[in-house]
């Protein structure tokens, strides 16, 4: 569609106004017609590109959320890793959280911090 | 005879000027006959100059009514006052309405004007913008969590050193350039500024609260590059033996 009317606009310059004015204006409201047509069809297009994006950031974070559930469900036992305890005062139970080990680092503290660590990594890509 | 004419014309000068005066008291009287027409008008009208009106003809009316005798004044004020306690009964919802809307104009028009002020972006999560002192906190974070890893974590508590470098902050960001602030316009300031919080206690508390999160953030990159340094340490040590 652009071409063609990339061509019209190209036949337009050929026509004298002067001389042939009815073919002119023919021409020209061909030309004015299109372009609203084309003007439609982008804008139907963008609004389409809009929703996909959309509905696939919702299922990206529905996955996100779900893999994050199924993760914590799986390992709210086993600690990541195991750490002296004295490292970790006066904080050792809230990072050990969910598992209850002494020392240990809970997965749900760990998937926090893996959360934002990956976000600001990814912030200047975004 | 000549100071008898001089009296006359000044008493007839007085009444002529109390005429324009004593007009009311016709029309006043009518309103006191009218009563009740008169109440409905001030309660069906919205019109706050109507209100005016009526208080200052009240005015009038409680100004006439001495003059009128004794047996209708106690009457009227009777009367009066019922219409006065029902028209504040009917004042108060409608003043607490347009005190309601006023500030909801005052809240749309500060997003508005933020919104203006703000370029336009994509996403919402896209507000926090990377200056350097960010990268020189989340830098130094990083590199505080290798060395507290490798030389101090055996003596103290790994947090200690993390809440010295956050006090260290504090101290210098004002020896960093800073950047625009740009004030979130969200649906909690909004409906923070429609609940009556003034705008400097909210931008002070979004404030601190923008602080908070960046020790968060620089918590949580402390905490991944110890345990990281940790697991790599653990790993190359076995590897090694």
């Amino acid at each position: 569609m652009r071409a063609e009317i990339q061509n019209m606009k190209q036949e337009l310059t050929t026509i004298s106004m002067m001389d042939e004015f009815a073919r002119y204006a023919r021409l020209e409201r061909k030309i004015n017609k299109m372009t609203d047509k084309l003007k439609t069809h982008v804008k139907a297009r963008t609004a389409q590109l809009a929703k996909i994006k959309w509905v696939i950031n919702i299922v990206f974070y529905i996955l996100q959320a779900a893999l994050m559930i199924s993760l914590i469900w799986k390992y709210y036992s086993e600690p990541v890793t195991i750490l002296p305890s004295k490292w970790l005062a006066p904080m050792e139970r809230l990072v050990a959280f969910p598992t209850g080990v002494a020392g240990g680092v809970g997965i749900t503290c760990w998937l926090v911090v893996c959360n934002k660590v990956v976000a600001i990594m990814l912030h200047p890509f975004s | 005879s000549s100071s008898d004419d001089e009296s006359h014309t000044e008493s007839k000068l007085q009444h002529e000027q109390d005429k324009p005066n004593s007009l009311p008291i016709p029309a006043v009287s009518k309103r006191i006959v009218l009563g009740d027409s008169v109440c409905n008008l001030s309660g069906t009208s919205d019109h706050a100059s109507g209100i005016i009106e009526l208080k200052g003809d009240k005015k009038d009316l409680f100004s006439k009514a001495s003059e009128l005798g004794n047996d209708g004044t106690s009457e009227l004020r009777h009367r009066s006052r019922g219409d006065l306690v029902s028209e504040a009964s009917q004042r108060a919802p409608r003043h607490r309405l347009d005190q309601y809307l006023s500030r909801f104009d005052e809240a749309m028009k500060l997003r508005h004007q933020l919104m203006n002020e703000k370029p336009n972006q994509e996403n919402g999560n896209a507000g926090e913008e990377f200056d350097s002192f960010r990268i020189f906190r989340l830098v130094g974070c990083a590199l505080l969590a290798i060395g507290v890893r490798a030389f101090v974590c055996k003596y103290l508590s790994i947090f200690a050193p993390f809440l010295t470098l956050q006090l260290a902050y504090m101290g210098l960001s004002k020896y960093f350039p800073k950047g625009e602030k740009k004030m979130k316009t969200t649906v909690l300031t909004a409906a923070l500024l429609l609940s009556g919080i003034p705008a400097e206690v909210i931008s002070r508390s979004m404030d601190t609260y923008s602080k908070m999160g960046d020790i968060f953030t620089d918590l949580c990159v402390y905490f991944f590059t110890f345990i990281f340094c940790h697991e790599l340490l653990g790993f190359f040590g076995s590897e090694v033996l």
